[in-house]
C-alpha cells in the first residue's frame, strides 16, 4: 500500500495540474478576500474589521478552495482514464481497490495543502486589511489556528471525496460536473429546504469546520444554520468518504479495454 | 559455479535480513530482551526446591537454551515469510527462468538461515556468560549448543517453508507458523522443568524434537555431557529432519515442475461484449524463451486476449495464466506494453518512468539506464506530449522493462514506427530473445515477425487458426504471409 501511496504522490507531484488548481484556489481566496476586505463596515450587514465578526468573515473565507481541491481530487482519478494511463496504472498495480485507496490517499494529502495554502492566503489578507486600517486583531493565536485547522481538515477531506468520485464516475468531465453540480447545485438547494441539514453536507459542513458561520461563507451557508462541533464535521466527512469508497470499490472491476 | 551462485542467493537474502532494521532487531536485540525478561520474572522460582532438586543452579542457566530454541524458532517462520516475499514479488520465477541451478535457490536459503541463527546463538550465549551464566561443559559445550540449536533451527525452517511453498499466502504461513511453533515451544521445558509437568504433557514432549534439544542445552550448561541425552536428541533431530526436509524439497520440485509448464498458457478463454464475441474458446500456450508472434486481421480479437491475460479485462469463460498463475500475482516478473497512448502528456519521458518504477516498488533510478536502452535520453526531461508516436512507442517498451522481467507481453509494438523504428524494435526484440526471456508480441508486420519470432499463433474472429514453430507451419505455404492469408480467408485481397 504504502508503494502505491508513494507512486501516486508522485503522479500528484509530477502533473502541472496540481499546481494551477493550488494556483485557481490561492488566486481565488485572495480575490474574494480582497473583495470582502474593501466591504467590511461599509453597512450595518457587514460588521467592519475591528470586530472579531468582520474578521471572521475574511479568514475563514476557504470555501472555494476546499471546492477546488474537491474538483482537483476528481481529476487525480478521472485523469488517469482521460489519458487512458489506467491500463498502466493497474499493470503495476492489479488491486484495484488498493489503486483507489491510494489516489484517495494521495487527493487527501494534496488537498491538505490547498487548505493550507487558503488559510494562509486568507489570513494574511484579512491580518493586512485590519493593520491596514489601524485596527487592532481582533481574533486571538487559537481562533486562526482553529480556522486554519478547519480549512486544512476540510479541504483534505474534500479532495478525497473528490478522487473517490472521480474513481466512481471515470469519465474527466463527469466526475468534474458531477463535484460542480453537487457541490454548488444540489448543497445548495438541500441547504435552502432545511438549514440543518445544510450543517451534514461535505462542503457545507467543512465550510463551517472552517469557521463560517450564518452570515458568510462562500459558497455561502443558509442564514440560521448553526455549525456543528469541528470533530462532528469531521467525523461526517470522513464517514462519507469511507461509504462511497465503499460503494465504489464493488464497482472498480469494470473491464478495461 | 553453482556454488558461487548459492552463496550469491544467500548473501542477498542475508543482506535483505541485515539491511531491514526492524528484521535486526527482531533477529538480534528481541532475544535479549527475552533472555534478561525471563531470567528476571522467573529468578525466584530457582529458590524453590523441587526446581534446585533437578539440577538448575538458576534460572539463567536453565532459560538460555530455551531462549537459544526461541530465537531459532521465530527465524525458522521469518524464513517462511521471507519466501512468501520472494514469491510474491517474482524473485523465485525469476531465479526459476533464470540460467540457475535449481538447487542453489534453495541452499541458499538454507545458508541465510544457517548464518543468521548462528548469529543469533552466538549473540544470546555472550549475553547469557555477561549476566553471570557459566557452562558446566566449558566453552565445548557452548559450541555444542550453539552447533545443536541452529540444526534444529535450520531443520525446523522446513516447516513455514512447506507452508509458504504449499499454500502461497503470506497469511496462512504466519497463522500456520505461528500455530504450530507455540506448542513446539510450550510442550518442551522451554519454561518450566519438563519433569514437573503434568503426565501427558511429558508424554507429548517425547515427540518433540525441541524438547530434546533444550533438555541437552540445559544439561550443557548445569550439569554435563549426558551422552545418552544428546543421542536421544540427535535421534530426535535425524527423525525431524527425515520428515521435514524431504517434504519441503518436494513442494520446491512442484515449482520447479511449473516452471516447466507454458510460461503462457490460455485455455478455452471467451470474451462477450453483449451480443458480440470477441473472442471465442480460445486456447493455446508460450514456450519459455521462445519469441511467439500473435497475428490476426484487424478485430480478431489480439488485443482483448493480451487484456484479458493480464487481468484488465475479465474474461467471459476460460483462463489465461502466465507461470500456472494469474497476472496479479506475477506481476513482477511480467512487463506489457500495452497502446502508445497510455501516457500524462504533461509528464517528461523520465518522469513517466519513475512514476510506473515507484508504483512497482522498483528503483526509480533505473530510468535513465532504460531510457538510454530506448534510445531516449536526449529527451527524457522532454513532456511526452511532444513525443512523437515511435518514441512514445520506445518509452512504452522502457516502461515494460522496469521489473527486469522475464516475460513480456507486447501488443502492436510497431505501429506507428518509420523504417527506422521497424528496425530498431528489430534488434532491440533480438536482443531480449537472445537473453532467453519469453515474448509474446502481437503484430500485423508479417515481414518483421517472420525475422524475429520462433513460433506463432494466429487468430481470426477470436478463434485460434494455428499455432507452432513457424518453420514448421511454414513448410507447406511459402511464407508466413500465404500461411496468415490462407488461414485468415484473406487470400483473395492479395
Amino acid at each position: 500500500m504504502i508503494t502505491a501511496v508513494r507512486a501516486e504522490l508522485y503522479k500528484v507531484a509530477t502533473t502541472r495540474m496540481t499546481y494551477g488548481f493550488l494556483g485557481i484556489a490561492a488566486g481565488l481566496t485572495a480575490m474574494i478576500a480582497g473583495v470582502l476586505s474593501t466591504q467590511a463596515g461599509t453597512s450595518s450587514m457587514v460588521p467592519s474589521l475591528s470586530t472579531a465578526a468582520g474578521l471572521r468573515d475574511i479568514v475563514t473565507n476557504t470555501g472555494f478552495a476546499m471546492l477546488t481541491a474537491a474538483v482537483f481530487g476528481a481529476t487525480v482519478s478521472s485523469g488517469e482514464f482521460r489519458h487512458k494511463t489506467i491500463t498502466d496504472t493497474y499493470l503495476d498495480q492489479p488491486d484495484r481497490v488498493r489503486v483507489m485507496a491510494a489516489k484517495t490517499t494521495a487527493a487527501t494529502a494534496a488537498g491538505a495543502v490547498f487548505g493550507a495554502v487558503a488559510a494562509a492566503v486568507a489570513t494574511g489578507v484579512g491580518l493586512m486589511a485590519a493593520s491596514g486600517k489601524g485596527y487592532r486583531i481582533a481574533l486571538s493565536g487559537g481562533d486562526h489556528a482553529r480556522y486554519a485547522a478547519g480549512a486544512v481538515l476540510g479541504a483534505a477531506l474534500l479532495a478525497g471525496l473528490g478522487a473517490v468520485v472521480g474513481s466512481l464516475v471515470s469519465g474527466q468531465i463527469g466526475a468534474i460536473v458531477t463535484v460542480f453540480v453537487w457541490c454548488l447545485a444540489v448543497e445548495q438547494i438541500l441547504a435552502g429546504v432545511s438549514a440543518s441539514a445544510a450543517r451534514f453536507l461535505p462542503l457545507l459542513g467543512a465550510t463551517t469546520m472552517a469557521g463560517a458561520d450564518s452570515r458568510a461563507g462562500m459558497p455561502p451557508l443558509p442564514s440560521g444554520i448553526h455549525p456543528l462541533p469541528f470533530g462532528v464535521v469531521a467525523g461526517i466527512l470522513a464517514g462519507i468518504l469511507v461509504i462511497l469508497s465503499g460503494i465504489t470499490a464493488h464497482r472498480l472491476d469494470r473491464d478495461i479495454t | 559455479m553453482p556454488a558461487r551462485i548459492f552463496v550469491f542467493i544467500g548473501g542477498r537474502n542475508i543482506a535483505r535480513n541485515v539491511r531491514a532494521p526492524v528484521l535486526l532487531a527482531v533477529s538480534l536485540l528481541q532475544p535479549l530482551a527475552w533472555l534478561a525478561l525471563f531470567s528476571q520474572t522467573f529468578r525466584g522460582l530457582a529458590a524453590d526446591p523441587a526446581f534446585r532438586t533437578l539440577g538448575y543452579r538458576n534460572y539463567l542457566t536453565f532459560f538460555t537454551p530455551s531462549m537459544l530454541v526461541l530465537s531459532m524458532l521465530f527465524t525458522a517462520l521469518q524464513s517462511g515469510m521471507a519466501t512468501m516475499t520472494d514469491i510474491g514479488t517474482g524473485m523465485i520465477d525469476k531465479l526459476l527462468t533464470s540460467p540457475v541451478p535449481r538447487a542453489a535457490i534453495l541452499a541458499g536459503r538454507v545458508w541465510a538461515d544457517l548464518w543468521t541463527m548462528l548469529a543469533q546463538g552466538i549473540v544470546i550465549e555472550l549475553a547469557a556468560v555477561a549476566m553471570g551464566a557459566r557452562f558446566a561443559t566449558g566453552a565445548d559445550g557452548a559450541l555444542l549448543l550453539l552447533a545443536y540449536g541452529t540444526a534444529f533451527g535450520v531443520i525446523w525452517a522446513a516447516v513455514p517453508n512447506l507452508i509458504a511453498l504449499r499454500t502461497r499466502s503470506a497469511e496462512l504461513t504466519m497463522a500456520l507458523g505461528f500455530f504450530l511453533t507455540l506448542p513446539v515451544l510450550f510442550m518442551s521445558s522451554a519454561f518450566f522443568p519438563l519433569r514437573l509437568q503434568p503426565g501427558w504433557l511429558q508424554a507429548i514432549a517425547r515427540a518433540n524434537p525441541a524438547a530434546y534439544v533444550i533438555t541437552t542445552g540445559q544439561a550443557l550448561l548445569n550439569s554435563g555431557y549426558e551422552p545418552g541425552q544428546q543421542a536421544r536428541m540427535l535421534v530426535a533431530l535425524a527423525v525431524a529432519a527425515a520428515v521435514l526436509v524431504p517434504a519441503t524439497v518436494a513442494s520446491f520440485r512442484s515449482i520447479k515442475e511449473l516452471s516447466r509448464m507454458p510460461v503462457i498458457d490460455v485455455r478455452g478463454l471467451t470474451k462477450r461484449f453483449g451480443a458480440a464475441t470477441a473472442v471465442d474458446d480460445l486456447s493455446f500456450s508460450v514456450g519459455e524463451g521462445t519469441v511467439t508472434a500473435f497475428l490476426g486481421p484487424n478485430g480478431a480479437g489480439k488485443t482483448t486476449t493480451l487484456r484479458m491475460l493480464l487481468g484488465l479485462v475479465r474474461p467471459s469463460a476460460g483462463t489465461a495464466v502466465i507461470n500456472g498463475r494469474p497476472y496479479r500475482d506475477v506481476r513482477n516478473s511480467v512487463g506489457a506494453s500495452l497502446e502508445a497512448a497510455g501516457f500524462h502528456p504533461g509528464r517528461t519521458g523520465r518522469g513517466h518512468l519513475r512514476a510506473r518504477a515507484l508504483a512497482r516498488g522498483a528503483d526509480g533510478s533505473r530510468a535513465d539506464g532504460l531510457l538510454a536502452m530506448v534510445d531516449l535520453t536526449a529527451s527524457a526531461d522532454s513532456r511526452i506530449g511532444t513525443y512523437s508516436l515511435g518514441m512514445r512507442q520506445r518509452l512504452g517498451l522502457a516502461a515494460a522493462m522496469i521489473g527486469d522481467p522475464q516475460v513480456l507481453i507486447l501488443d502492436e509494438p510497431a505501429n506507428g514506427l518509420d523504417p527506422e523504428g521497424v528496425r530498431w524494435l528489430r534488434g532491440f526484440l533480438r536482443g531480449l530473445a537472445a537473453e532467453g526471456r519469453t515474448i509474446l508480441v502481437s503484430s500485423h508486420l508479417l515481414a518483421e515477425v517472420a525475422q524475429t519470432a520462433s513460433h506463432v499463433v494466429i487468430i481470426s474472429q477470436g478463434r485460434l487458426m494455428t499455432a507452432g514453430p513457424i518453420t514448421d507451419l511454414t513448410r507447406e505455404n511459402a511464407t508466413l504471409e500465404d500461411l496468415f492469408l490462407s488461414l485468415t480467408g484473406k487470400e483473395g485481397a492479395r
